[in-house]
């Protein structure tokens, strides 16, 4: 068990700093929210812009909201947005690059030209549109974005399907008659996890980028919602005499897309011993 | 090569009139009402008829497309309903801006990536190895929007070293247009004082694009160089007794560097994406923040046409980089 | 390697030529624009520099999408009668006199000696091409000229407006419709389009300034008109320089370091930093706008007048106007803002009454309940002042939900009492000087559903007194009909009247005798009365 753990967690220095920064994170998310005496919403006329110091350990916004509480509430937005984009877009991504890949044919093929039209497509704009659809929210960007990612996790399920459906075992499991889906999803699709699980976990971090990176033109998450890109964007407008509004939460948005990143590395070379070495 | 054209030539094609046929379906099931957005906020219920009628948007969804994609032949992308211009020239005056952006980021970060990525796997498990893993794990975990603002914080309010936006100072004309590029178009007229001014407002915002994306792509060369270093290939070369650096240029770079290119390819899609957030930062007149624009006030032909010219750079893009390939390695057959 | 480098090299500048392509398309004429532009930047203090968040779309006096187009057209372009400076009240400008022997005729007098930018002289001609060319087509200012039967030239300096019905605020209109060069017009016209396109990026008005240059979302340029009709003095200023400053907090620092002269923005935020500059006066005037929510007075639970009572009484105007305005805010009287001259003064300001507010409540019977208010999205005082009312409502029961929405969206869904929320955000400014048409334009019922009645507000003792007000030209009896109208909107609680934010504007002081103009949302600067120094 506790070699299990060394194995994916703490193989090296970096992957035990993606262990310790991701839990981190996690215990953030959840503790934060009673450590805290401030509610993230109640407006404080009173103490607008305060700077960080005893009252208000990462100080107040321009309504006087604490930033600290502000970010603990805000992580679950945050982290919950990135995790619903990369699990949908990777769910979709496996079912459609399963079947394409096993099927084969001109139904693969139309499967590929159709990732080439989601992938030629800035997923900004794509996003933007689509905000502009169904107006702008954290719903909207989880489905931007996992529709403009799906493509990646169709072609790399895809690539591996084709592989490994020319095994030994599934050539028997076709034999004995087996149902072609139940040979996908039962036989194939778990061989592919090990590539796929790292992926996702690394996905984390670049969907928290890409997701506060929306609410920071204001087709994210609105205020008064404590999300971390919208607060930095909020802050944006203060940053010349509130530079630490701007700066604490980016720090957030970095520490956490640094952590599963790490994280995703180390679990790949946990799965994958061949890039041990390199 | 000339089947591989063609065959990349109709995938275009098919790219095209895919992304068209999206924006088309997703612009007309958008709940509020371009009509209404063209005839201005305060009109009546008539007037938005007769603007609707004017536009053509009370034609049926599909004759509205056929129409649109008649005109593309020509390029012809319409016009925009609120400036009344072509859609072709409202998108080029700013096209310009936006690749001038992404084309310098993209080489700067391609020799940095490729710098480093040798280095860090030459030197592997030195002290120079680590910190440029620690760098470029870095680079990858900071968002580029947050880093542009704090670059402009620091280097432009505190510092004043540099200016807070724009392609040149207040109100100055740019150099006269050949390529559309400032940079490449004052050095061409030999205007060096320009050359000077332009560069110095690139810096910020290709700063924070180069930062923000070169992380990325130094690990990959870095794991690429040295699988490549440990091919068969290289062992033998060594055991024949060729010169260290030698092998490493003429067979472990060469190959290295293909996947990288590919990479690149996807990147600049993204990255033309990415600089919107760059471009509203540093006020850049680019096509990101237009299109955001076009969006907010329903201006249709623009979105769509932004979408498209979009798409279009990015398969030309990919399409160069396979090209690519067989000018680095002829050895690569085009499939 | 070197062969390489050779390769990548070639591959560079095979990527770099594809990406210019796109800038081929840039027009000849522009490029001479440009020059112009260059040569007269000597001279620094002549030039006067602004900052604007977006380019605007159009120069054309006609077609203005955004607010901020106004601008540049509202500079080229002159109207017969304009507002004087910081007021409603109204002037001859271009017609030198005018008579309103009826109210629906309005015979104006065109002023001696006029020209237009291209040298041709302003006559009647010219003013009967303009109107023609404003009800051609539907713009964003058809709503002011859809009421006109017909234009005349009565002789070469004389022009005749006849409209269909009575509109004793006509005149207001008028000052809206910039006069054109017909000659110039024509030139450029194509497929008879009006020479809308061409329109949208240059200027021929009698203005003081044209528009000299321009470079897509960089800046543009307006040149003095050396044959302007009032005439130059040296100390007036030469060029006019428009900044496109997409970030607000940057917009803010460049004019507190000085690049920019004056700022196209609300100023709510660091201004701090802006009063303790000494180089920049901060001004502060009350102005023309009624920040408010929408009752939806067709659905529960605001059909039922006791509620709508209560939430007015429940409302902390106090800390509207401190904290999310920082005190630079007037607590209204009713819907109309009390800087119109047609104010009813002795209508009591809103005031919170919590007590009374819960005693409504239970009157009602309609006890706890969930209602929502849509906001206009980039609208931040209106997220502070829904977060303020959200927790008010509590205090008597009333959950409210906040979300915001695309402007757009919120017009889509107001056409209709079946769609549109129990609470809609406002913030009505006027956009002509017309306090009839302000009030009329949100509570009259032939508005009802469309822009901006969005109360769905119907009632026919307002309607009436609306209708007599707009028919009048007794100053006496239209005063009586207005305060009559603004009572019954007081004691209906049509809309929940929130706050009028004063507007702030500051400007580098090297430069003296600007004055903030209330209408045209502030983007209407008279440049011309701009002098340098003292």
């Amino acid at each position: 068990m506790m070699k299990t753990i060394k194995k994916y967690f703490f193989r090296d220095i970096p992957s035990a700093m993606g262990t310790v920064i991701s839990l981190g994170i996690l215990l953030f998310m959840i503790i934060g929210p009673f450590v805290t005496k401030f509610d993230p919403l109640t407006v404080d006329m009173g103490a607008k812009l305060v700077k960080p110091g005893s009252a208000h350990i990462f100080g107040t916004d321009e309504m006087g909201r604490d930033i600290f509480s502000r970010l603990a509430y805000g992580a679950w937005y945050s982290m919950g947005t990135a995790l619903a984009v990369v699990l949908l877009a990777a769910l979709a991504g496996i079912i459609i690059g399963g079947i394409a890949g096993y099927v084969g044919g001109w139904f693969d093929n139309l499967v590929m030209r159709i990732c080439d039209v989601f992938l030629s497509f800035p997923q900004v704009f794509l996003a933007m549109i689509i905000a502009a659809a169904i107006g702008a929210g954290i719903g909207p960007t989880i489905f931007a974005l996992a529709v403009s990612w799906w493509p990646n996790y169709a072609r790399m399920v895809r690539g591996m399907v084709i592989v490994i459906k020319e095994k030994l075992y599934v050539e028997s499991a076709k034999s004995i008659g087996m149902h072609p889906l139940r040979i996908i999803f039962t036989i194939i699709i778990p061989q592919t996890m090990s590539m796929v699980i790292p992926q996702i976990t690394m996905g984390i971090g670049n969907a928290l980028i890409a997701a506060s990176g929306f609410s920071f033109i204001g087709l994210g998450a609105q205020m008064p919602t404590p999300e971390w890109g919208a607060m930095i964007s909020q802050g944006s407008r203060f940053i010349f005499n509130a530079p630490y509004y701007v700066i604490i939460p980016g720090i957030f948005i970095f520490l956490a897309v640094l952590g599963f990143s790490l994280l995703g590395d180390s679990l790949q070379e946990a799965t994958n011993p061949e890039l041990k070495n390199l | 090569m000339a089947k591989f054209l063609a065959k990349r030539a109709l995938s275009l094609i098919f790219v095209v009139i895919g992304i068209t046929l999206i924006v088309f379906i997703a612009t007309h099931c958008l709940p509020a009402d371009p009509a209404r957005a063209a005839a201005g906020p305060s009109a009546s219920k008539e007037q938005v008829e007769e603007k609707r009628v004017e536009l053509g948007l009370d034609r049926p969804v599909y004759v509205q497309y056929l129409d649109y994609m008649k005109g593309l032949l020509h390029f012809d992308m319409g016009k925009s309903y609120k400036s009344k211009q072509p859609v072709t020239q409202e998108i080029s005056s700013r096209l310009a801006a936006t690749m001038e952006l992404t084309v310098l980021s993209l080489i700067i970060f391609f020799i940095i990536a490729l710098l480093m990525g040798s280095i860090a796997a030459l030197k592997r498990n030195r002290v120079i190895d680590h910190i440029i893993r620690f760098l470029s794990v870095g680079s990858m975990a900071v968002p580029p929007y947050w880093l542009a603002l704090l670059l402009q914080y620091f280097l432009y309010y505190k510092a004043q070293w540099f200016p807070s936006g724009y392609r040149l100072p207040a109100g100055m004309a740019g150099p006269d247009t050949v390529t559309g590029f400032y940079l490449l178009d004052s050095a061409i007229q030999g205007n060096w004082t320009l050359f000077a001014l332009s560069a110095k407002h690139l810096f910020l915002p290709v700063l924070s694009l180069v930062i923000g994306y070169c992380g990325i792509t130094t690990r990959m060369m870095r794991t690429q160089l040295l699988q490549e270093l440990r091919q068969d290939y290289i062992r033998t070369a060594r055991s024949k007794g060729i010169q260290e650096r030698t092998v490493i240029r003429r067979h472990a770079m060469k190959n290295a560097i293909s996947p990288i290119l590919t990479m690149l390819g996807m990147q600049a899609g993204g990255m033309i994406g990415g600089t919107v957030l760059i471009e509203k930062i540093f006020s850049w007149p680019g096509l990101g923040s237009y299109a955001l624009e076009a969006i907010m006030s329903m201006d249709l032909l623009v979105i769509a046409g932004i979408t498209t010219v979009m798409a279009v750079i990015f398969i030309l893009i990919n399409l160069i980089v396979d090209i690519s390939y067989v000018l680095i390695d002829p050895r690569v057959r085009l499939s | 390697m070197k062969k390489n480098l050779k390769k990548a090299a070639a591959f560079v500048v095979i990527l770099t030529m594809l990406m210019s392509l796109g800038a081929c398309g840039k027009s000849e004429d522009k490029k001479e624009d440009k020059k112009d532009s260059t040569n007269a930047v000597s001279d620094e203090d002549k030039t006067f520099t602004a900052a604007l968040g977006v380019m605007p779309s159009n120069f054309d006096p006609t077609n203005l999408v955004g607010a901020g187009d106004m601008n540049a057209s509202r500079t080229c372009y002159e109207p017969l009668v304009e507002e004087v400076r910081g007021t409603t009240e109204l002037e001859p400008w271009l017609a030198e006199s005018y008579e309103v022997p009826d109210a629906k005729t309005y015979i104006f007098k065109l002023r001696e000696g006029v020209k237009f930018a291209d040298g041709t002289d302003l006559n009647a001609e010219a003013v009967v091409y303009s109107y023609n060319r404003a009800m051609a087509f539907v713009s964003s200012i058809s709503t002011l000229v859809q009421e006109i039967e017909s234009v005349e030239a009565t002789d070469d300096m004389t022009v005749t407006i006849k409209l269909k019905s009575d509109n004793s605020g006509f005149l207001y209109n008028v000052a809206k419709i910039g006069i054109i060069s017909p000659t110039w017009c024509k030139e450029n016209e194509s497929d008879g389009d009006w020479a809308q396109a061409y329109c949208a990026r240059h200027s021929c008005g009698t203005g003081a300034y044209q528009i000299s240059g321009y470079e897509e979302d960089q800046y543009y340029t307006m040149e003095k008109f050396e044959d302007y009709w009032g005439g130059w003095k040296d100390n007036q200023i030469d060029t006019i320089q428009t900044l496109i400053v997409k970030d607000n907090a940057t917009q803010i620092q460049m004019l507190n370091s000085g690049e920019v002269d004056k700022l196209q923005i609300p100023i709510t935020e660091n201004l701090d930093i802006l009063e303790a500059n000494e180089n920049i006066d901060v001004l502060t005037e009350e102005s023309l706008q009624t920040n408010i929510f929408t009752f939806n007075t067709k659905k529960a639970p605001f059909d039922n007048l006791l509620v709508r009572q209560a939430v007015t009484l429940a409302m902390d105007y106090e800390g509207v106007k401190d904290n999310v305005y920082n005190g630079k805010a007037t607590v209204p009287s009713g819907f109309m803002p009390a800087k119109f001259a047609e104010h009813d003064d002795s209508i009591p300001q809103q005031s919170q009454n919590l007590e009374k507010a819960k005693e409504l409540m239970e009157q009602s019977g309609v006890g706890e309940c969930n209602i929502s208010v849509h906001l206009c999205e980039g609208s931040d005082d209106q997220v502070q002042m829904a977060q303020i009312l959200q927790a008010n409502l509590a205090e008597i029961g009333i959950t409210l939900e906040v979300k915001v929405m695309p402007w757009l969206s919120m017009v889509e869904e107001n056409s209709s009492p079946d769609t549109a929320p129990e609470l809609s955000a406002l913030n009505m400014g006027a956009f002509t000087g017309d306090s009839v048409f302000f009030l009329k334009q949100n509570f009259h019922s032939m508005y009802s559903g469309q822009p901006y009645n969005w109360s769905f507000y119907e009632n026919p003792k307002f309607d009436e007194a609306i209708d007599k007000a707009t028919a009048t030209v007794d100053e006496k009896e239209k005063q009586e009909y207005l305060n009559t109208a603004q009572n019954i909107l007081v004691d209906d609680c049509a809309a929940l009247y929130i706050t009028s934010p004063d507007s702030v504007e500051a400007i580098n002081n090297k430069y003296q005798g600007f004055k903030i103009h209330p209408l045209d949302y502030y983007y209407s600067i008279r440049f011309y009365q701009i002098s340098i120094g003292e």
